[in-house]
Order: structure tokens, then C-alpha cells, then sequence
């Protein structure tokens, strides 16, 4: 399968922390979900990823062959957008997009119109347009959003992008993602990071789990869901059925967590019910267990 | 690290970074400059007015340095307003501008466009005082002289405040920008006032010297930028 990024052992170092070594695959043509806690090292994976910050050591290589990422080339392809404060704040729609056709040679603004229009925002060509500063903050990620969806690029690259969006716009955004991806089929693909993936759960394919700063599981959706099974049952029989489970929360009548598939069998004949688990689920048990291993 | 170049001019590059282009920049900030510099001696002449008269208080203001001071004061001011622009990856806009195309390249372009328009405003901002001097309305007490030698020595303090860039600390360099400015442009206005108003050869050794150290602290300037923040 062809890789939009592939990253062979990526390193950076910080006085307090240090990310990586990396290895990880981005598969083109779908989207990935790039899943942790705060502090993982996601957005700094990401900053590495997209140029914004210099790595210690390790190499990505994009669409199979590329590896400087300070070339144009590259900085065409690849449509990034950061959690907060992607623009100045004293900037308008109309100055974004004369900054974005500036910065960009792929920046198209009728699109960006268009989109400005789904998100409801203001029309960028508007005479009295209001500063970034007085949007609300999921005002703002809507505006950074069709900024960058703009662009006619063959990977976004976007930092929490549904953290300070309503229900509503998160849909929304799982749309666009789905249309973005399917404007060139298996030709275009999303990273995306969140901590909270239970609302980008219909648009993600493919996970990524990060926790201190190391990649710590990695895989097609269907295939997880295949690798593990989410086990649930009475607290009486917690102790026994513990130790054939990854990460497990007990409460005073029941308990409930994520085993490896393997597992499933044994784990039946402690009277548990077994089934399989939704991402967010996964998302839970996986950090966990991660978390509980690095106390 | 290949070594992008970017496409851009530099009023380009401004636009991108800022929203203006090299002129729109000027345009705004030199008329702003010289209206702070009228409203400033017009409040001076009706505060000093207000006790002897307005006669009184015009002819304290032009026979003493007042004017001259104002002058440098308020085109420090200026000139600081544009300095603090900083794009670091912290604050907004900073990671959009490390992805926009020709990189470091674009950077570089801006910040020589940020140095053409700083130049242009104090040449142009002196050049507007030198006028309304020279027609009587505020003499300076050095009159062309001083003029030349305030915009010497703010642009050197504009080539020395590059060398300032590689404080880290916000505040730091804030404070640094402003005290050499205005220790560089009391020099310009004492400098001339020694000489009263006759600018000499240490005048024209300093306007050789701001030639250098400008292009010269700026290259430093930005080469360290680079290795310590762009690149980190």
C-alpha cells in the first residue's frame, strides 16, 4: 500500500521532553486519526511532520519519495492547520485570503468563499469583516478550516481540528473530510490529532495512539476492532477475569475494559460478555494500559 | 537543508506576513507619526500657553529644544511600533508562516521589507518636520541639521536594535529597542546642537557607519534568528 508519510524513527528533544523515535505509516488515501492524551507528543509529531519545528534525528518520507520538506514542492501538497491561533488574530477573512494566495500557489478563492458560506461565516469579500479576535473560538477553527480546505492539496495535516467545533460543525467537518478524500480517490489523505475521537469516530479509517511521546499502537480501524474486544461484566468477577485484560475500570457492581481478541474464550468463562469495541473505546483501553505502564 | 527561494518581493512578503504591502505600510505609519508629532507640540504650546500666552510658549518651544526633541521622540516611537512586530512559532500566525511557500527565504524578505519601510518612514516622517520647519510653523532650534542628524542616528540605532533581535526575552528587547533609540537620537539631536546645526565629518562618518552596520546587523541578525528559532 502506497504511504501519504512514512516516518522512520523521528526524534526531537526538549529540555522536558522527547518525542519519539517514531516509527509510524500514514496510508494514502484515507484518513488517520492521530489519538492520545494531552501532552503525548501529537502536535509535536505534527509540527515535525509539516516544517513548523526542526527534528532531532529520523526522516519522513512523503508520497513515497519525498523527504525535504522545506521545498515548495511539499509545502503545496500538504494543507496544515494548527489547534489555535493559526492566524493573527487582528486579521480579517479578506486578508486571510490575500495572505493564503500569497503563501500558496494552490489557493483557490472562490472555493474558500464557498466554504466560508457552509461554515457560516462571513463572506470574505464582505466591506465590514470582523478581526479574528472577536470569533468565537469555534468561529475561529471555522475560519482555519477554510483556509486550509481551500487549497487544492493531496494531504491535510490538521491539529485538533474538532476541539473547539459544536456537534454540528464536527459533522460537518466529517463531510468535508469525506468529500476532500473522495474529490481524487485513494489519491489524497487526512492526518488529523484529537484526544477526544468519539465525535471523528465515523470519519476516521485508520488510528495512530501516542502516549509519552512514543507510538504505541497503529492500525486500520476494522483491524483493530478485530484485534481487540471490549469485555464487560460483574465486579465479582474482575479479579479473575484482570489479568487476560489490557486495561480495565471496575465500580462497585460492574467492570469493563479492552482485551486482546486472543483473550476472548478465557474471558468468557468468567461469565463476561464480550463485544466489539467502538474507537473510542479502544481509545480508552489503549491510553490506559499505556498510562498505568508509565507510572 | 535545501536552501528554498522564495518567489515572493518583498512587498509581497510584507503583505503575506502583515496584510500590507512596503507602501501601504508607509502610508500608514508616517502620517500617523507626524500628526502624534503636531498634536504633541500643539498640547505643549497650550499647556506652556496657558500661563504666558501663546506667544510666549512658541517662542520657548522654538529657541529651546523642544522641537527637536519631540521630533526624535515621536518617530522613536514610531519606529519601536514597527520593531515589536515579531512572527515567533508561539504566537499567532507564526506556524502558518513556517509553511508558507519559499520558507525562510519569504522571512527574510519581510524583514528586509520591515527594515525598507522603517527607513523610508524616518526619512520620509523628518523629511514632513523638516517642512513644516522650514515654513515657520515649528522651527527647530537646529533646523536642517538636526534633522539630518536625528535620521542618521535613529537609522544606526535601527541597525544596533538588530542586534537586539537575538534576545530571546519579549519584554527584554522591548526595553533594549527603546533605550537605544532614544540614547541614539538624544546623541543625533546633541550632536547637532554642539555644532549648531553645521553637520561635519563626524556626521558623515556616521552616516558611513549606519551604511554598513545596517545591511551588516541585519544579515546577523537574521542568521541567528535562523539556527536559535526558525529552525528549532
Amino acid at each position: 500500500m502506497k504511504n501519504a508519510i512514512e516516518i522512520k524513527g523521528i526524534k526531537k528533544k526538549y529540555k522536558d521532553f522527547t518525542l519519539g523515535e517514531i516509527h509510524a505509516e500514514i496510508p494514502c488515501g484515507f484518513a488517520t486519526a492521530l489519538i492520545g492524551a494531552n501532552g503525548a507528543g501529537k502536535t509535536t509529531l505534527i509540527d515535525v511532520l509539516c516544517g513548523v519545528t526542526g527534528k532531532t534525528s529520523g526522516e519522513a518520507v512523503y508520497f513515497g519519495e519525498l523527504t525535504e520538506i522545506d521545498s515548495d514542492t511539499l509545502r503545496n501538497k500538504i494543507g496544515y492547520c494548527s489547534s489555535a491561533n493559526f492566524f493573527p488574530m487582528d486579521w480579517t477573512l479578506k486578508i486571510i485570503a490575500n495572505s493564503m494566495e500569497l503563501g500558496f500557489d494552490n489557493f483557490d478563492r472562490t472555493k474558500f468563499a464557498e466554504l466560508c458560506r457552509r461554515f457560516k461565516l462571513d463572506e470574505p469579500t464582505a466591506k465590514k469583516q470582523k478581526k479574528l479576535i472577536k470569533l468565537s473560538d469555534g468561529n475561529k477553527m471555522r475560519t482555519y478550516l477554510a483556509a486550509v480546505l481551500a487549497r487544492d492539496t493531496e494531504l491535510l495535516v490538521l491539529d485538533e481540528p474538532g476541539s473547539s467545533l459544536d456537534p454540528l460543525a464536527r459533522d460537518l467537518l466529517c463531510d468535508l473530510f469525506r468529500e476532500y478524500l473522495s474529490e481524487r480517490d485513494g489519491e489524497r489523505s487526512i492526518l488529523f490529532s484529537t484526544h477526544n475521537i468519539a465525535d471523528m469516530e465515523n470519519a476516521t479509517d485508520y488510528a495512530i495512539f501516542m502516549a509519552n511521546g512514543q507510538v504505541i499502537e497503529q492500525g486500520f480501524v476494522e483491524d483493530l476492532k478485530e484485534k481487540y474486544i471490549l469485555v464487560h461484566g460483574d465486579s465479582e468477577n474482575a479479579d479473575k477475569a484482570k489479568p487476560f485484560m489490557l486495561s480495565c475500570t471496575v465500580n462497585k457492581t460492574s467492570f469493563e475494559g479492552i482485551a486482546f481478541a486472543e483473550n476472548a474464550d478465557m474471558l468468557r468463562a468468567f461469565d463476561t460478555a464480550t463485544e466489539v469495541p467502538t474507537l473510542q473505546q479502544l481509545s480508552v483501553g489503549i491510553l490506559r494500559k499505556a498510562e498505568e505502564d508509565g507510572e | 537543508m535545501e536552501n528554498n527561494k522564495s518567489t515572493l518581493t518583498f512587498s509581497q512578503a510584507l503583505k503575506l506576513y502583515t496584510g500590507n504591502s512596503i507602501q501601504k505600510f508607509v502610508l500608514k505609519s508616517v502620517p500617523v507619526t507626524f500628526l502624534a508629532y503636531m498634536a504633541t507640540l500643539v498640547c505643549f504650546h497650550i499647556l506652556l500657553g496657558l500661563e504666558n500666552g501663546i506667544a510666549a510658549a512658541h517662542k520657548e518651544i522654538t529657541e529651546s529644544l523642544i522641537s527637536d526633541m519631540f521630533m526624535m521622540m515621536d518617530c522613536t516611537i514610531g519606529i519601536a511600533i514597527i520593531m515589536t512586530l515579531t512572527f515567533e512559532k508561539r504566537l499567532p500566525g507564526g506556524k502558518f508562516f513556517r509553511t508558507t511557500k519559499g520558507g525562510f527565504d519569504t522571512y527574510k524578505k519581510m524583514r528586509a521589507a520591515l527594515s525598507i519601510a522603517i527607513i523610508t518612514l524616518v526619512v520620509l516622517y523628518i523629511s514632513a518636520v523638516y517642512i513644516v520647519n522650514a515654513v515657520g510653523i515649528f522651527p527647530l532650534s537646529n533646523g536642517f541639521g538636526s534633522c539630518v542628524s536625528t535620521a542618521i542616528f535613529l537609522i544606526l540605532a535601527v541597525g544596533i536594535n538588530n542586534f537586539a533581535y537575538m534576545i530571546k526575552n519579549d519584554v527584554a528587547r522591548s526595553l533594549t529597542n527603546l533605550f537605544v533609540f532614544f540614547v541614539f537620537g538624544i546623541i543625533g539631536i546633541l550632536s547637532a546642537e554642539v555644532v549648531d546645526g553645521s553637520l561635519g565629518i563626524f556626521h558623515l562618518i556616521m552616516a558611513i557607519m549606519t551604511v554598513g552596520v545596517v545591511p551588516i546587523s541585519h544579515k546577523l541578525m537574521l542568521e541567528n534568528y535562523r539556527k536559535n528559532r526558525w529552525d528549532n
